[in-house]
């Protein structure tokens, strides 16, 4: 729910200031790639299943997730240019639980995606006091992945807790290159509303504490939905 | 348009904003509610659980060896056991689920400790708790356990007799143990029997019928009450004394049989079985310690036998596995030495070798001495006597030294007799013989008495048998000269006269003599052996005689019986007789395996060929 709250806390934000320069958020929906990181469930789930009850799984398996997306532009004539940032998570979980207790296995996966943004308008049209326009966006930038292990085994009778030690949580650096195509509906000079969709191409390196065997792999759609204000 | 400080205002609020938002990131990350819950039903039923502790009541206290490996079995309704710990003393045990043994290692103190076993068996939910090992049914078992040492503990086992004189062996009740039963073994080491089950714990002895000789061994072992097979056990060797050659006393009392004797210095009731390894014949004694056998024709050279010493209520015919005396016996040798003879004032039975002069006694033909002689003889060399005692011995040189007594240490005179024989008489004489004569000296002196000697170109120098005796108080002396080729011979006896010179008493021809000996205990009488196996006795005053047939052997120079082989012998038979000193009365009768001319007889003593036998003690027919 937490995430929701935020999102909306960015775009009331947005509705309050005035036009020079332009500042975006947009909430979006991502996928990812995460074959690597896949394997690297598998192998865990191999793992702990034969020391497991009868049921147990993967629950999630890098599922797409919601992201989000804070833009800082300039705007001269169609063109645009600026700082990009987007904020991607997702993860692998393995589960079981029953009336004895819950075990708990997850590899959280969070991406900080920093970068320049270039932006093209095109096919300005009005509408009384609004204005439609189309766009085309190209952004390459960093991206920046923290890898969060954490397993946890709880008995409720008698109480237990225990971690698995964690030797698989580590940070990671790659590139990327992110093309966008969207359209904006501008209601007055400083309010726009726009949606965007594109791909993420991600260029990561190796994870260090997997032997540098696994990767992770931040490449998929983009789907965004967001409001800019301009001043 | 917004004035400067009113745009600063609203963009100074917006980028706090952005902060604060750009912080509150990390909260949307990926997050999944998914536990993939799964629906079980928890356990109700509640399982026995059973240990049996390798057959001991674990009410009890239970004895157990120091450091010890303690088995167990548990009965779970067929459930897998996860875990089992054992505590001893509150100190936890390792151990695996798997282990039905644990390894005690403890020290007996002699105090009481506590043992638990905790154990937990599986309840099938299958759920998350039971497999991480936190769902289990429990069991507790807690045991009083004592510690016995190994080898510490004495039963003190004794060996003493009951009143009947059987094998008793008593023990020490160990102290401070609760005993159940005793077990008695018996057998050798390696292969102990069950003998007896003692359930009374305060009788501490056993008695066993069933021992009366040799090698046995005990072990008896103490059983511990709930100890299972906790024991304590003390092995025992029953001391005994053996039956050896000294506890035999065997004797020939016939030519065939043999007299067997036997003491037991054991105290057993026993009876005895006697086996014979010369004909395979057992006999079974009861009460009885001696035994006539069967044996080979004198001489035996050897005769083994087995002795089994019985427990009087033994079955006999089990003979065989019981202990037993292994004999060998034989008549008796005195020696292996080339000259014998009577030393009839000191009743012994002188025997010459290359090296001593050794000395029998003539009752039991036992060594009694030996004297180093000094003298360098061959087989050829003899040892004679007087009945006063002198002794002589000539040497390779063929001079004859005469000792005054047998010890050989003082020494009366030296004569040589160039190898031929010679004889000593009681008037302190030395026969020395020859071809051509004789001569008789004076033991004392030296000194020639007086001499014969016969012509040399006399036809008889050249003959091939001459003969010489003198009588043993020196006053007679009878020669034999014989011609072999021609037959001719011719017999002389002559006497000495007070003036020391000879007389010719008696000339024969053609009288077929083989052999002349006086009696060494008559001085008057002659035995002249004739070569048609007849022998005749004569008195040289009287000119009596007595006949005797076959071939006579000596005249005992301690008891005057006359032994000689019977006519018999001509045809094989080897049967020895021996008369009475007034050649009336056959004393003995004796065969023997074969003949020996050179058989003798001291003092009713046969000696043959080495080998001797008390003829007196033939009692046995």
């Amino acid at each position: 729910m937490k995430k929701y709250i935020i999102a909306t806390m960015f775009l009331l934000l947005c509705l309050g200031a005035n036009a020079q320069f332009n500042i975006s958020y947009a909430v979006g929906y991502g996928g990812y790639k995460m074959n690597e990181m896949k394997q690297l469930l598998e192998t865990a789930f191999n793992t702990v299943v034969t020391t497991m009850p009868v049921g147990t799984r993967i629950v999630d398996n890098f599922p797409p997730y919601i992201t989000h997306n804070l833009d800082l532009s300039y705007k001269f004539n169609r063109h645009e240019l600026g700082l990009k940032s987007s904020f991607l998570t997702t993860g692998g979980k393995i589960a079981y639980s029953d009336y004895s207790g819950k075990y708990v296995e997850k590899l959280t996966l969070n991406g900080y995606r920093v970068g320049a943004m270039y932006r093209i308008n095109f096919g300005e049209r009005k509408f009384d006091a609004c204005t439609w326009s189309f766009f085309g966006e190209l952004s390459p930038a960093i991206t920046f992945t923290k890898l969060k292990y954490k397993a946890t085994l709880d008995i409720y009778d008698p109480k237990v807790h225990q971690t698995a030690p964690d030797n698989v949580s580590t940070n990671e650096t790659g590139l990327s290159l992110q093309p966008l195509v969207g359209s904006k509906l501008s209601l007055t000079r400083t309010i726009s509303f726009f949606v965007s969709l594109g791909y993420d191409f991600e260029f990561g390196s190796k994870l260090a504490t997997t032997n540098d065997m696994y990767r992770a792999d931040w490449s998929g759609f983009r789907m965004n939905g967001g409001t800019t204000f301009s001043f | 348009m917004m004035k400067p400080m009113e745009y600063f205002k609203k963009s100074l609020k917006l980028c706090f904003l952005l902060l604060l938002c750009t912080m509150l990131l990390p909260a949307c990350e990926y997050d999944s509610d998914d536990d993939n819950f799964h629906e079980l039903q928890k356990p109700t039923e509640q399982v026995e659980i059973g240990v049996d502790l390798a057959g001991v009541n674990p009410k009890e206290t239970i004895y157990l060896y120091e450091n010890s490996f303690l088995y167990y079995t548990l009965h779970t309704g067929g459930k897998e056991v996860i875990a089992q710990k054992f505590y001893l003393d509150g100190k936890e045990i390792s151990l695996a689920p798997g282990d039905r043994g644990v390894y005690l290692h403890a020290t007996a103190d002699n105090s009481i400790h506590d043992l638990k076993l905790v154990m937990g068996l599986p309840t099938g939910s299958g759920s998350l708790a039971e497999y991480a090992g936190y769902e289990m049914y429990v069991g507790e078992f807690n045991f009083k356990v004592r510690f016995v040492p190994v080898s510490t503990i004495s039963l003190n086992i004794r060996q003493t007799l009951d009143e009947q004189n059987h094998l008793k062996l008593v023990w020490d009740k160990p102290e401070g143990y609760e005993v159940e039963s005793y077990y008695v073994y018996n057998g050798d080491a390696g292969y102990p029997k069950p003998k007896a089950i003692i359930t009374n714990p305060d009788q501490t002895y056993y008695v066993d019928k069933n021992y009366a000789y040799g090698y046995k061994f005990y072990i008896i072992i103490a059983k511990l009450k709930n100890g299972n097979e906790v024991v304590i056990r003390e092995d025992f060797l029953v001391r005994y004394t053996n039956v050896n050659q000294d506890n035999f006393e065997i004797e020939r009392i016939s030519p065939d049989k043999f007299k067997i004797k036997w003491t037991n210095p054991n105290p057993f009731p026993c009876k005895y079985v006697f086996r014979s390894l010369y004909d395979n014949k057992v006999t079974v004694l009861e009460g009885a310690t001696e035994l006539v056998i069967p044996a080979e024709i004198f001489p035996s050279i050897s005769y083994n036998f087995h002795l089994y010493i019985l427990p009087a209520e033994a079955n006999s015919s089990q003979y065989e596995s019981y202990g037993l005396v292994w004999g060998s016996f034989g008549d008796k040798k005195v020696g292996y030495n080339f000259s014998y003879v009577a030393d009839p004032v000191n009743s012994m039975l002188l025997g010459l070798d290359y090296t001593n002069l050794f000395r029998y006694d003539l009752s039991k033909m036992d060594l009694q001495g030996v004297i180093k002689h000094n003298l360098i003889l061959h087989s050829g060399c003899k040892v004679k006597t007087s009945n006063k005692g002198l002794v002589a011995i000539d040497d390779h040189n063929g001079t004859v030294r005469v000792y005054s007594n047998n010890t050989l240490t003082n020494q009366l005179a030296a004569v040589n007799t160039a190898g031929f024989d010679f004889y000593l008489t009681d008037a302190d004489q030395l026969l020395a013989t020859s071809y051509d004569g004789f001569s008789l000296y004076d033991v004392h002196t030296s000194n020639l008495i007086c001499s014969k000697k016969w012509n040399t170109t006399d036809e008889w120098t050249s003959m091939v048998k001459v003969f010489t005796r003198i009588s043993v108080d020196g006053k007679y002396i009878y020669t034999v000269r014989a011609n072999y080729s021609s037959n001719a011979q011719i017999a002389e006896l002559y006497q000495l006269t007070e003036a020391d010179t000879l007389r010719l008493v008696r000339s024969q021809d053609a009288v077929n003599i083989t052999n002349i000996e006086f009696n060494p205990v008559k001085a008057n009488e002659v035995v002249i052996q004739y070569s048609d196996f007849r022998f005749k006795i004569l008195d040289v005053i009287t000119g009596d005689t007595v006949t005797g047939y076959g071939t006579f052997l000596n005249i005992d120079a301690l008891t005057g019986n006359l032994m000689y082989y019977g006519a018999d012998i001509q045809n094989g038979q080897s049967n020895i007789y021996v008369w009475d000193t007034a050649y009336k009365k056959v004393l003995y009768k004796f065969t023997t395996a074969y003949s020996d001319i050179y058989a003798r007889l001291y003092n009713n003593q046969l000696l043959f060929n080495g080998y001797c036998v008390d003829l007196s003690k033939m009692t046995y027919q």
